[in-house]
């Protein structure tokens, strides 16, 4: 189904849990809030891009599903960081 | 028997890697998908503007979570989630064995995330805060609730997998029903992801 472009299914997860354990520690430790909770914001959004892609195996051919994914998120995206920077 | 399913399968899966714009799954369940995330994206902005008029309120009840609560939560569905794209990859390949132990493993693992949920929202109770005690945590108590109900729908629907590959042959419709399974398992754990970040990580400066 997804050819050349399907990676190791434990190569997806240490990079998903590395990302989540790296925005966990900024958001708890880094000095500057505001830096630490955008990337964590960014970070969870390219973990849900790598989910789509690689787990739940829906590529760019997959017409209409993965525009309307790929909106999706990159509203989400832009919903928590308004929700965050105009507060 | 196995083998005309063996040479159903390899036939499907060559169709099916030359055949990009079918996305994997039954189109029913991605239609679910669809609508269930744009409900949940509504609620991001809820929470957004919530968090704009009052961010204080935000702030101070964000910091009584348990972060590493919530990290563990994010891990211990992230590893479900591998072992469920485990056993999608092994139900193409045929292989029964893999494909109920991914399923197995996906559901034993995700077990967990119920039992920390109940620790973490027994926790808040105990502190006495609930529903009513402010709007963030109206908003953590009822998204984290609608997210466990899906959790709960997902476990099920893991039952009902391991059920059908016990009693069926590994063929291209149970391939079908491992791939729409795999498909909400998989949402329930992006969506865990979105609501980590933002009910969790968001910390003001």
């Amino acid at each position: 189904m997804t050819g050349s472009r399907e990676w190791p299914v434990w190569v997806i997860w240490a990079v998903l849990a590395g990302a989540s354990v790296l925005g966990f520690v900024l958001a708890e430790g880094y000095a500057s809030p505001p830096v630490a909770a955008t990337v964590a914001i960014i970070l969870a959004a390219l973990k849900i891009h790598l989910v789509f892609d690689q787990y739940m195996e829906v590529h760019w051919g997959h017409r209409p599903l993965r525009p309307i994914l790929g909106i999706w998120l990159a509203a989400s995206t832009v919903i928590l960081l308004i929700g965050y920077w105009a507060a | 028997m196995r083998e005309a399913v063996q040479a159903d399968l390899a036939s499907a899966n060559s169709q099916s890697a030359t055949d990009d714009t079918i996305p994997p799954g039954d189109s029913g369940v991605w239609v679910f998908i669809i609508a269930d995330m744009c409900a949940f994206a509504l609620f991001f902005v809820l929470f957004a503007a919530g968090r704009i008029a009052q961010p204080e309120v935000y702030e101070a009840s964000r910091q009584q979570l348990d972060g590493a609560i919530g990290l563990a939560n994010t891990l211990i569905l992230l590893t479900s989630g591998a072992f469920m794209a485990q056993a999608v990859r092994a139900a193409r390949k045929g292989n029964r064995a893999a494909t109920l132990s991914g399923l197995g493993l996906a559901l034993g693992v995700g077990l967990l995330f119920g039992i920390t949920k109940a620790f973490e929202w027994s926790a808040k109770l105990n502190q006495g805060i609930g529903l009513t005690t402010n709007e963030f945590f109206t908003y953590y108590f009822v998204f984290t609730g609608i997210h466990f109900l899906h959790f709960v729908v997902g476990i099920g629907v893991l039952f009902a997998l391991i059920a059908r590959v016990r009693k069926f042959d590994l063929d291209t419709t149970q391939q079908r029903w491992i791939e729409s399974g795999g498909a909400y398992w998989h949402m329930v754990d992006l969506l865990w992801i979105v609501l980590f970040a933002m009910l969790y990580l968001m910390r003001a400066a």
